[in-house]
């Protein structure tokens, strides 16, 4: 009698999602009250379909800042693509995310502590980074790797930055394609150390013979286990014909937390934690534009009743080179993922 | 050029991975491997596919808070010169959207001396597979704490895996010590 692979598969349906509500609260050097916002950031549903144990569908649909209209707000179709998932391989076919940081792939409120993504997550690393594609992964012993070829970037939107160079799925070219390849390991209690290089010679309008090139390495840490809680993310894109004369760009986070057991009367973890962080949106041969030099510390307290919500407390100051712009910033927030 | 090369040896890489990847064996065949690894090539095994005992089942699954995906469940009863050293369980708990199959190997008293992922679907949160996570299990029994976060260390990125093997592991615990409370008498 032997156990068919496919006898506890059964095809149907899963939903899931997840949601951060934000209130922001900044000032300037002066102490005046620069902003003051409430903002359900992202509202996300989760839809997939098994049709049998290798193929599957996965998608996410957001809905950012409650609302769509007029230029306000956005709606993506952030993930959506065929896998076909063995032990060791598989394939993906659709809109797609980069292996790229932590927190691309990996972007469920409750898995970070600040309130806000880490700024290194907006402006080196563009998260939510996603567009159409295909992907080819796998994994041996703890060692996972993952080579996705993507749509190209839209060259006019890359300079401080590649941010505003997503395509987002919407009508993108393939002349040179996205090259992401990713690699990490997980074979240690509570570790994962990984990096990628990503690169593209993004078209300007949809012009192959004039482009902005980029090549994006990074490398990641993540340290979570004996109450102990350190992220270190470092990031640096080389550019090519950046319309800014941009040579490079990028920089760092570190998180540092310690999770206090057994909060009085109350289940769950608690966290303090600090963050430092230093990068810059634009390096021309070696010299930083200080007015894109951006140095941040920042305090906070996570609260996880249980892992699937967070409640989430910041307080920190974000500052440029050229002191011309600081601000002091209070966070507070809840997430949820399920 | 470079690229060219480059893109050609990817490609020769990514096809040794594929042919790698088609050697598995079947989920029966894993688990027997891996008893006898555990309990020694000595022993000798029996195998059966059992239904679920209805005297323990509603215990166990409002215990640990999970319900049974199906009726049955695969049991090894493991013996050495004719005496029981243990049992081997074989059983599925539902993942972010696939089922994920694990094995646990008890000794005669119903205490976890082994717990494995014998397949897993999905594409993330496979590091519920790796064996310095499932240690965490080693000496359990029905009687223990479950909790993830202070009993269960959780693994970032893969609450939902963890939640349903450890949740899965424990629900096992029941099953195991009724099944031994049975051949006893």
């Amino acid at each position: 009698m032997a156990i068919a692979q496919d006898e506890f598969f059964q095809p149907g349906s899963t939903i899931g999602g997840y949601g951060e509500l934000h209130w922001n609260k900044a000032s300037n050097a002066d102490g005046e009250s620069i902003k003051n916002t409430m903002d359900f950031h992202r509202f996300i549903i989760y839809y997939g379909y098994n049709w049998t144990e290798k193929w599957t569908f996965k998608s996410e649909v957001e809905l950012e800042h409650n609302f769509v209209a007029d230029g306000e707000g956005e709606l993506e179709l952030e993930q959506a693509f065929v896998n076909y998932h063995t032990e060791k391989f598989g394939l993906q076919a659709g809109v797609i995310l980069p292996s790229v940081g932590l927190i691309n792939e990996y972007h469920e409120p409750p898995l970070f502590v600040s309130v806000e993504r880490p700024e290194y997550n907006k402006y080196v690393i563009p998260t939510t980074w996603f567009g159409n594609g295909f992907a080819v992964y796998g994994s041996m012993s703890g060692l996972n790797w993952r080579v996705a070829l993507m749509e190209d970037m839209e060259g006019e939107g890359i300079g401080a930055g590649i941010r505003s160079g997503r395509g987002k799925g919407y009508k993108t070219t393939a002349y040179d394609w996205v090259k992401n390849i990713s690699l990490n390991y997980t074979g240690i209690a509570g570790l994962r150390i990984g990096g990628s290089y990503t690169m593209n010679n993004a078209p300007i309008d949809n012009n192959p013979d004039s482009t902005v090139s980029f090549g994006l390495a990074e490398v990641n840490l993540r340290y979570d286990a004996n109450n102990i809680y350190a992220v270190l993310e470092y990031g640096d894109i080389s550019y090519k014909n950046n319309p800014y004369d941009y040579t490079s760009s990028g920089g760092y986070y570190l998180d540092m937390g310690y999770k206090v057991a057994g909060l009085a009367g109350l289940d769950g973890k608690l966290m303090p934690w600090l963050r430092i962080s230093d990068y810059n949106r634009g390096t021309t041969d070696g010299t930083v534009n200080p007015d894109k030099h951006y140095s941040i510390k920042r305090f906070g307290l996570t609260y996880w009743p249980i892992s699937n919500v967070a409640f989430k407390f910041d307080y920190g100051t974000h500052k440029t080179e050229s002191a011309k712009d600081k601000k002091t910033l209070i966070n507070v927030g809840v997430g949820y993922n399920f | 050029m470079l690229h060219k090369s480059l893109c050609r040896r990817l490609i020769v890489l990514l096809g040794l991975l594929v042919w790698v990847s088609t050697l598995t064996a079947g989920l029966r065949e894993k688990t027997e491997s891996l008893i006898y690894d555990h309990y020694g090539d000595s022993v000798s095994v029996l195998f059966k596919k059992i239904p679920i005992p209805k005297e323990i089942k509603s215990t166990a699954e409002k215990n640990a808070q999970l319900r049974f995906m199906r009726d049955q469940i695969y049991i090894w009863e493991i013996s050495r010169n004719e005496e029981m050293i243990g049992l081997a369980y074989l059983d599925n708990v539902k993942g972010k959207s696939q089922p994920i199959t694990y094995a646990v190997f008890f000794d005669s008293q119903g205490m976890v001396e082994g717990s494995h992922i014998i397949k897993y679907r999905e594409p993330i949160g496979g590091e519920v597979s790796n064996q310095y996570w499932l240690n965490q299990f080693f000496g359990k029994s029905w009687e223990s704490d479950y909790k993830i976060g202070s009993d269960i260390d959780g693994i970032s990125g893969a609450t939902i895996s963890v939640n349903a093997v450890t949740r899965g592991i424990h629900r096992s615990t029941y099953i195991v010590e009724y099944l031994l409370i049975q051949k006893n008498e």
